[in-house]
């Protein structure tokens, strides 16, 4: 407070002082009075420094001049303050005000590139993670006829999955995500089939969890994702029988499942479980008869492995009861679906068997 | 408001030269100019006219003058400005300010002419004075009552219409006083340092300040004129320091720094001046 009352006296002291020096100093008189151009000049600032000091010297000792000079100073800046090109101007003469949109522009740049690297990891990691174990499994469809029916068989299968797929697609939108990884997947088919085999062993472990994600997800939205990407894909010849050594492949070419149960289940026939999870994924759409045609072909295969990779008997009777169910020529392909299913989950089923 | 150069028959007349052309495109401002000054619409109108008029005659040659170094709007403003203190010397007379309100000058003589002679209340000058000169408000509403209690018969004898005088500048009052004024003002020269001393210390040192005053006045200080420009409009008009180093221009800055350094300079000259004690003892 004391402070405030030692300014406003400081102040007081000066301007006596001023209107002292003021009254005191008699100014001599300094030529004509400028014209009006000379004075709109200097109001403009577009006089040179010798002008100005003349006019100046003329203003402190006129006070018509001094009055006029006031009078037309306001008027300009009343003119200039109305137009947008001088309040630009005027902006940009301010100190804080490059500073401060310096800022606010480094700040935007800041925030979008931080959007920019989070979008972009996000979605590598995405591919990574999704589009192999989906081709992989359109992959175990058509193999089950070695060399010469692995395309056509493709095709019967893939058609009623994607109409059922038109159906489900609404009700399930994280099928859509997983069916636009597919389809970038899909796009870069022919590169993707050549690394696949480079990467399979360092991507084991990533198919393995994705694999469980994919066998944990509601069936509808896996068959969806499928079926779209089997559709992108039919031009490309992914799976063909010529990946395979012939050897292998009633038990590679099951591709993901079988490496799942190779590695973490373990103790069971693999070859049962990969033809268990056909049934499986098979039956979640309306089924064709090739399909079980295809299936019945890999039970008995099964069967007649049974020197090489030992069954229980309890398996044994499964897979047979099973064969028995897919030549029942008698039920639809839906009923024989369910039987197959009741078979496979019974726990699941609520059937309690 | 507008003005419209018709004939008998009310047409637009076809000898419209560009110079007209020019100033009906800042009839506007004129206008608005007029309005600003006299407040009154009807004596705004007349003395718009009165400008018109003014520009026009022989033939242009106020604006025939013009080189182009300004801007047209900004000389046809400087032109407009001119005729209308014209137009009000011819209307209300032109009665010389007492010495003590010639010295102060600036708003002081604003202030007289707009009470003393044009008869504007004390609200409407200080208005006035403070839409011509922004900022000065405070100051002009102090001043416009010292002037009333100052002069009483201000505003009472409203002077007689004097004859148009084109010439628009005035020479220095002092150097054209004829033998009687200056009688006049040795008169008044008597109680000039009195009301002075009463204006500028607020009446705090009423038994000393005209002789301080005077002797504070005698002290033969000096100013530039830039310098004095700067202290008439930071402490005599009330204008504020940045923008009156704008006015000069300065950057906010410089006009500190030269106001501070000014400020200083003056206290050491009334000091080397022997009047140390008397300084101290007014501010």
């Amino acid at each position: 407070m004391a402070e405030i009352i030692n300014l406003d006296a400081k102040k007081e002291a000066n301007r006596r002082l001023a209107l002292l020096a003021l009254t005191g100093d008699r100014p001599g008189f300094h030529g004509t009075c400028p014209d009006a151009e000379r004075l709109a000049c200097l109001v403009e600032g577009r006089l040179n420094p010798e002008e100005v000091e003349t006019c100046q010297a003329h203003l402190a000792d006129c006070e018509p001049c001094y009055a006029l000079w006031r009078q037309l100073d306001r008027d300009w800046q009343l003119r200039t303050a109305a137009k947008p090109r001088g309040r630009i101007l005027q902006l940009l003469h301010r100190p804080g005000f490059l500073t401060a949109t310096g800022s606010l522009l480094a700040l935007a740049a800041s925030i979008t590139l931080f959007f920019t690297l989070t979008t972009q990891v996000d979605r590598t990691a995405l591919v990574h993670f999704s589009t192999q174990p989906l081709r992989e499994q359109v992959q175990t469809i058509p193999s089950s006829k070695p060399e010469t029916s692995a395309t056509p068989s493709s095709k019967p299968l893939a058609a009623p999955i994607a109409e059922s797929v038109e159906g489900t697609e609404k009700k399930a939108p994280p099928a859509r995500a997983h069916r636009d990884r597919s389809r970038e997947g899909g796009n870069a088919a022919p590169a993707m089939k050549s690394k696949r085999s480079a990467n399979r062993d360092s991507a084991a472990k990533q198919s393995t969890l994705q694999t469980m994600r994919f066998l944990s997800q509601p069936q509808n939205e896996i068959a969806a994702a499928d079926a779209l990407t089997e559709k992108k894909e039919q031009s490309v010849p992914l799976f063909g029988a010529k990946d395979f050594p012939p050897s292998h492949q009633p038990h590679k070419a099951i591709g993901m499942t079988s490496r799942r149960s190779e590695e973490h289940v373990g103790s069971g026939p693999p070859a049962l479980l990969d033809w268990q999870g056909n049934i499986r994924l098979a039956c979640q759409g309306p089924a064709a008869p090739d399909f079980f045609t295809d299936l019945t072909v890999q039970g008995k295969q099964l069967i007649a492995q049974e020197a090489t990779s030992p069954l229980t008997q309890k398996e044994l009777q499964q897979i047979k009861a099973m064969l028995t169910i897919m030549d029942d020529q008698r039920q639809t392909a839906e009923h024989r679906c369910q039987a197959l299913l009741k078979l496979l989950n019974p726990a699941e089923r609520g059937d309690g068997k | 408001m507008k003005k419209e150069r018709t004939d008998a028959s009310g047409n637009e007349s076809p000898r419209m030269n560009s110079w007209e052309k020019q100033v009906i495109v800042h009839w506007e401002m004129i206008n608005r100019m007029a309005n600003r000054r006299f407040q009154q619409a009807t004596l705004a109108e007349e003395a718009a006219l009165f400008v018109m008029d003014g520009l026009a005659q022989d033939d242009w040659r106020r604006l025939q003058a013009y080189t182009g170094r300004s801007t047209l709007a900004t000389y046809i403003g400087a032109l407009t400005l001119r005729l209308l203190e014209d137009f009000a010397r011819s209307r209300f007379g032109r009665v010389k300010a007492p010495l003590w309100i010639r010295r102060l000058g600036g708003i002081w003589t604003m202030l007289f002419r707009l009470l003393c002679l044009e008869r504007f209340s004390p609200d409407e000058a200080v208005a006035l004075v403070a839409d011509r000169q922004p900022g000065t408000a405070g100051a002009a509403e102090e001043a416009a009552y010292r002037i009333l209690g100052e002069i009483p018969s201000c505003g009472r004898h409203q002077s007689e219409s004097t004859e148009f005088c084109e010439e628009t500048t005035l020479p220095p009052a002092e150097d054209t006083c004829s033998i009687q004024e200056q009688q006049v003002e040795q008169e008044e020269r008597s109680q000039l340092f009195t009301l002075l001393g009463r204006i500028i210390f607020d009446g705090a040192h009423d038994d000393s300040n005209p002789r301080l005053v005077e002797r504070l006045m005698g002290a033969g200080i000096r100013l530039a004129p830039q310098e004095r420009l700067l202290l008439q409009l930071c402490y005599r008009d009330g204008v504020a320091v940045t923008e009156a180093g704008r006015m000069l221009g300065l950057n906010r800055h410089q006009v500190h720094g030269r106001l501070r350094r000014l400020l200083e300079r003056l206290r050491q000259d009334f000091a080397s001046a022997g009047m140390e004690e008397e300084l101290r003892l007014l501010l």
